[in-house]
């Protein structure tokens, strides 16, 4: 189940959406994320909806790839869903004993669901379609201006990098742990809430092990590679807009402005 | 002048208690004395805790000395001024092949040292090519490392000190993470960097059958450089190899036992290769002889 996890994954691939500068990808996610949150809004959704299949049509990644990104966050979903069903005061529509489901829960758990949703998918295409390099390059440098302010743009952005290159490190060695475990019984399944908590401990505490081993083996190798800080250093492959970039603006442009008067006439 | 010169070099490691007091001191590296020149390729032979490790650390400045000095194509490692030129000079390959790739893309990995050298763009890319060609991943270069085989991560790492462009290689046991075909992989590329690219390689192992690609090894034992010679030269003696743990190849114990039970074997045999034609050439002598009565 660990294994499934792809959110931050990078799907490799030769499609527009891959070509796209990643500073055109961050602004076109912020767009999208924006439109989404506008208003609570029919005809915003059926936008958002229009223009996530257009990017799912742009990918050439397989749809069924697309969704597993969202099974981490479905209890969450769920928890919300029937939170907000519940407890949202209104027009009670159904009674089951001292429960009512409200007109009002009704339209606020459904619009939560589709925004989470597309949210999660939305964003995902981000960095289904942008190596972490690549994305981590266009954050530095949508984000240089702080270094004004004395905010370690680089740095942060490095870490980002590594990171997410060692998320299916980590992963397959927290599987290993899980296994070696389950191979002297442990049990990780049954009990309540804190015994499931604790039966954590023994896995935990050896992946933090390595992975403070992993951080000290990588910065040794770094330095050995002549890395000092983002200071002097060239990209091989820099940052640059092309006309493709430029229609995708003026996409995202017009993609606003429909939302934004749909926000007003609707 | 050497290119890599050590002299009288001692390396200490505290532990320290809570409080920071040390509570013992390891002397790792003991007053070892050891010259590399340009274009050799160096084994360094010992077994765990011998030290070489250490001492492989040394050669481009991640460690410094407790005392003596470490010379390296004419930078002292204790110059910290220089301590850029040196690792320029002398790229590092360590044992486990995940954690020292930097990248998420093959190409993007082998590019990082380049990038942090402040190579123009155009020579990156140029460089990189040549680097994967050299370690033979060309076809490799839009992939994810997480993908690869161990043999496979480890020639990446290679081609990202390539593509640096050093005179020298140093290669902290590269293949013992890995199975017999990566390893074969990892010391075929470094044999073949040696030869074709006149790059200055230096093997830390405690494996028998790569030391003996070498052009000169180096023996290390509880922090000493305690034997310096050809491969030849050095698995002769080898009473005093199995004394400080350290196993003599295969075909070189066979040789001895066969030599014990009066066989005329030299006693400069290696591999099984050598070892065949010497018995063949015994043979064909003996049949000579068979046949003159």
């Amino acid at each position: 189940m660990i294994r499934e996890i792809t959110i931050g994954q990078y799907y490799p691939g030769k499609s527009l959406l891959h070509r796209l500068d990643p500073r055109t990808k961050i602004i076109g996610t912020f767009v999208f994320v924006v439109g989404l949150f506008l208003e609570k809004n029919v005809a915003i959704l059926a936008l958002s909806t229009l223009f996530l299949l257009l990017l799912v049509r742009l990918s050439h990644i397989p749809i069924r790839y697309i969704l597993r990104g969202l099974k981490p966050i479905f209890l969450l979903l769920l928890f919300s869903v029937v939170f907000n069903l519940f407890f949202t005061p209104g027009t009670p529509i159904v009674r089951l004993g001292f429960l009512k489901i409200t007109k009002e829960g009704l339209t606020l758990a459904a619009f939560l669901t589709v925004r989470l949703v597309y949210l999660i998918i939305g964003t995902s295409f981000f960095t289904l379609t942008t190596t972490p390099t690549r994305l981590t390059d266009g954050l530095e440098n949508l984000f240089g201006f702080l270094n004004r302010v004395k905010v370690p743009v680089h740095e942060i952005a490095m870490m980002m990098s590594i990171a997410l290159r060692f998320i299916p490190i980590l992963v397959e060695e927290l599987d290993k742990i899980m296994k070696a475990q389950s191979a002297r019984c442990a049990d990780f399944e049954s009990g309540g809430l804190i015994r499931k908590i604790r039966s954590l401990i023994p896995i935990l505490v050896p992946l933090f092990v390595s992975a403070i081993g992993r951080a000290n083996d990588l910065a040794m190798a770094m330095e050995a590679r002549c890395y000092r800080g983002g200071a002097g250093r060239t990209k091989m492959k820099p940052l640059q807009y092309t006309n493709e970039d430029r229609y995708a603006f003026t996409f995202l442009a017009i993609y606003f402005i429909i939302v934004v008067c749909a926000k007003v006439v609707i | 002048m050497s290119f890599i010169s050590v002299r009288n070099l001692f390396h200490d490691y505290y532990r320290h208690n809570d409080e920071g007091d040390v509570v013992d001191r390891v002397t790792a590296v003991d007053g070892v004395k050891l010259t590399i020149e340009q274009g050799e390729f160096v084994a360094i032979l010992g077994h765990n805790g011998s030290g070489k490790s250490t001492l492989a650390k040394h050669l481009n400045g991640i460690l410094q000395p407790t005392r003596g000095t470490v010379v390296v194509g004419g930078y002292d490692t204790m110059d910290r001024n220089h301590i850029w030129d040196i690792r320029r000079q002398t790229g590092m390959v360590f044992q486990n092949p995940d954690n020292q790739i930097v990248g998420t893309v093959v190409d993007e990995d082998v590019a990082f040292g380049p990038e942090n050298l402040g190579v123009p763009t155009d020579e990156i890319r140029e460089r990189v090519e040549e680097s994967l060609g050299a370690v033979g991943m060309s076809a490799f270069r839009d992939a994810s490392p997480n993908k690869l085989s161990g043999g496979q991560k480890q020639r990446i790492a290679i081609a990202g000190i390539l593509a640096m462009e050093p005179d020298c290689i140093i290669m902290d046991e590269p293949t013992a993470m890995l199975d017999p075909e990566g390893r074969r992989e990892v010391t075929a590329t470094a044999r073949r960097l040696n030869r074709e690219k006149g790059i200055t390689i230096l093997l830390i192992t405690h494996n028998m059958d790569e030391a003996i690609q070498a052009d000169r090894i180096y023996v290390m034992d509880h922090g000493k450089a305690v034997m310096e010679g050809t491969p030849a030269e050095i698995f002769a003696q080898a009473e005093r190899l199995e004394k400080m743990r350290l196993e003599i190849p295969p075909a070189a114990k066979l040789a001895r036992e066969l030599r014990k039970e009066g066989f005329a074997l030299s006693d400069e045999i290696l591999t099984g290769k050598e070892l065949a034609e010497e018995l063949k050439e015994l043979y064909a002598k003996r049949d000579e002889e068979g046949n003159g009565h």
